[in-house]
């Protein structure tokens, strides 16, 4: 019997399970620790074998989500409990802030002049004009080139600082530290 | 055996439902109150070692971050496991910054004023709803689900996932009006209550220091008089956290000062107590750019030109300007273009004497 899972653990690593198949080994995952224990390892075995950093993501949610045609990215909205006269107050600590900001420094970093590494990304970029501008720009002078250029360096400088302000005035205790990480990728296309 | 304890689970189960459906409602709403600071005092106070990884769905980074308390002071590692090596090491209000090239331009720019910032006590219930949800595994570990559902659509929603044990946030997903996920941050793995010692926060590299500004205490003062520009409509239960009007519009005669206020840029930062805008307001002589609207992730930005006839309040209609007026923030992209294009002469705003009244309550001389 274990021995049969074990198998079809296997198999589904590798993808050789049909729906049913997965399912069933689904099912016996959420009931049974010492199987989930050896679906994990099977799980970092194959990130290992992928040359991925091994980390310890469990798959299985995902895998049932897929299964059943439930998007990923979407989840069904509750019905709100109608308040009861208690007053939820946040207190704006700044808790996550100080983290953010690290991050927003990080991001801000990759606004100045970069290395040759990123030119090959950018290359696959839409033209910055084109990124920038709600209404389409068919031709730029290079008057308006260097304008659009400055425009879009005074945008990013306005973002980063309202991050950086968001997260010092601790206004948003409930977001992500990771938050304007990957700002840097218009600053590479506004080259 | 095996179905032995199942049903023993199972009975146990149905004693706890019919327990709860007694203060469901009470206990609910008590219950995410309850989550809500445990997850504010878990990232400060805990011992914390993991990777994570951040992103919109398009683009994707994972970090390494270690936290900690050392000696009362609170400390920080960042490392960005994917693309170039980034590192960011925080000792209390010191943050050391290693990477190739220069600094940004944030800290080299000619915009020598950053907002000065003041932390408030929000009321966030009038604007979000809470609803506790099951119990979910992320990073290996247990969490308890919490959904934060907006009330209107002038602001976003989050799902956010915290630790059963210690209340830290394991992953947050913030929400847009069609229960898209803009931006999701979460935990792969993590390590909770580790020791720490001081040798783990050490940077790897040389590096350059910044100081972080100094957020000023609660209550603070924060006042609208003698700002050139504001908006006559922000979305409901914002309220005004910084200000700041470049250079100073004092001077002693009062017609001069008006005069001087609108031509100065001014910045206006505002929050509901989870989400917050900041909106820039910048006298400009002859740009012709296009009006911008753009989003990265959660954030949007929208970029929209005001003509206007400055010193129209002395009746001297002669000199024309123009106004630049950006908004940035976590917000609907139709909330910000509302709120971009409803700037007025301050004196002129409806709504800014009860955000100026609300916020100098306390120390109003």
């Amino acid at each position: 019997m274990n021995e049969r899972i074990n198998e079809s653990l296997s198999a589904l690593m590798d993808g050789e399970t049909d729906e049913l198949e997965v399912r069933r080994i689904l099912n016996q995952l959420e009931q049974d620790d010492e199987l989930r224990g050896t679906w994990q390892r099977y799980q970092m075995m194959g990130s290992l074998m992928r040359g991925e950093p091994a980390a310890a993501v469990d798959l299985s949610r995902g895998i049932m989500q897929a299964l059943d045609g439930e998007p990923m990215d979407e989840v069904s909205r509750p019905q709100p409990l109608a308040a009861n006269g208690h007053k939820l107050r946040w207190l704006a600590s700044g808790a996550v802030a100080a983290s953010v900001t690290l991050a927003v420094l990080v991001g801000v970093r990759m606004n100045s002049a970069e290395p040759d590494a990123l030119v090959a990304e950018q290359q696959t970029l839409q033209p910055a004009a084109v990124q920038l501008a709600s209404a389409p720009v068919q031709t730029l002078s290079e008057t308006d080139a260097a304008q659009l250029e400055a425009a879009q360096r005074k945008l990013q400088e306005y973002v980063l600082q309202h991050t950086e302000q968001a997260t010092m005035s601790g206004s948003r205790a409930a977001i992500p530290f990771a938050r304007v990480v990957d700002f840097q990728q218009p600053a590479e296309g506004g080259k | 055996m095996r179905a032995g304890r199942l049903l023993l689970t199972l009975s146990f189960s149905l004693l706890a439902l019919n327990f709860s459906l007694f203060t469901a409602g009470a206990q609910a709403e008590e219950g995410a109150r309850g989550w809500l600071e445990r997850m504010t005092q878990a990232f400060q106070q805990q011992n914390y070692r993991g990777v994570l990884i951040y992103g919109d769905g398009q683009q994707w980074q994972t970090l390494a971050i270690t936290h900690g308390m050392i000696d009362g002071v609170e400390q920080e590692k960042l490392l960005h496991l994917t693309g170039l090596p980034r590192e960011m090491v925080r000792h209390g209000q010191d943050i050391i910054c290693i990477h190739p090239g220069e600094h940004s331009p944030r800290f080299n720019s000619e915009l020598s004023n950053p907002l000065h910032g003041f932390s408030r006590v929000m009321d966030v219930e009038d604007q979000y709803h809470f609803t506790l949800g099951g119990v979910e595994r992320i990073a290996g570990r247990f969490a308890q689900r919490l959904q934060v559902t907006p009330v209107d659509n002038d602001r976003y929603g989050y799902q956010l996932w915290l630790d059963q044990n210690t209340g830290l946030l394991l992953r947050s997903d913030l929400l847009n009006n069609h229960q898209q996920v803009l931006e999701r941050f979460q935990f792969a793995q993590i390590e909770i209550g580790l020791d720490l010692s001081a040798a783990a926060f050490e940077p790897d590299d040389q590096g350059h220091k910044l100081t972080l500004y100094p957020v000023s205490p609660d209550q603070q003062a924060i006042s609208t008089d003698g700002i050139g520009w504001l908006p006559n409509w922000i979305p409901a239960g914002f309220r005004i956290t910084a200000v700041i009007q470049a250079g100073s519009p004092r001077t002693a005669d009062a017609d001069a000062e008006q005069r001087t206020a609108d031509t100065l840029p001014v910045r206006l930062m505002y929050s509901d107590g989870l989400a917050a805008f900041t909106l820039f307001i910048d006298p400009v002589n002859q740009e012709q750019m296009p009006e911008i609207t753009r989003r990265w992730g959660a954030t949007a930005a929208v970029v929209r030109y005001r003509d206007h006839t400055a010193g129209a309040a002395d009746g001297d209609g002669s000199s024309h300007g123009r106004l630049r007026v950006t908004v940035v923030g976590e917000l609907p992209a139709d909330t910000m273009i509302r709120i971009a294009t409803s700037i007025v002469p301050g004196a002129l705003a409806e709504h800014h004497v009860d955000a100026v009244n609300s916020a100098l309550s306390v120390t109003e001389e």
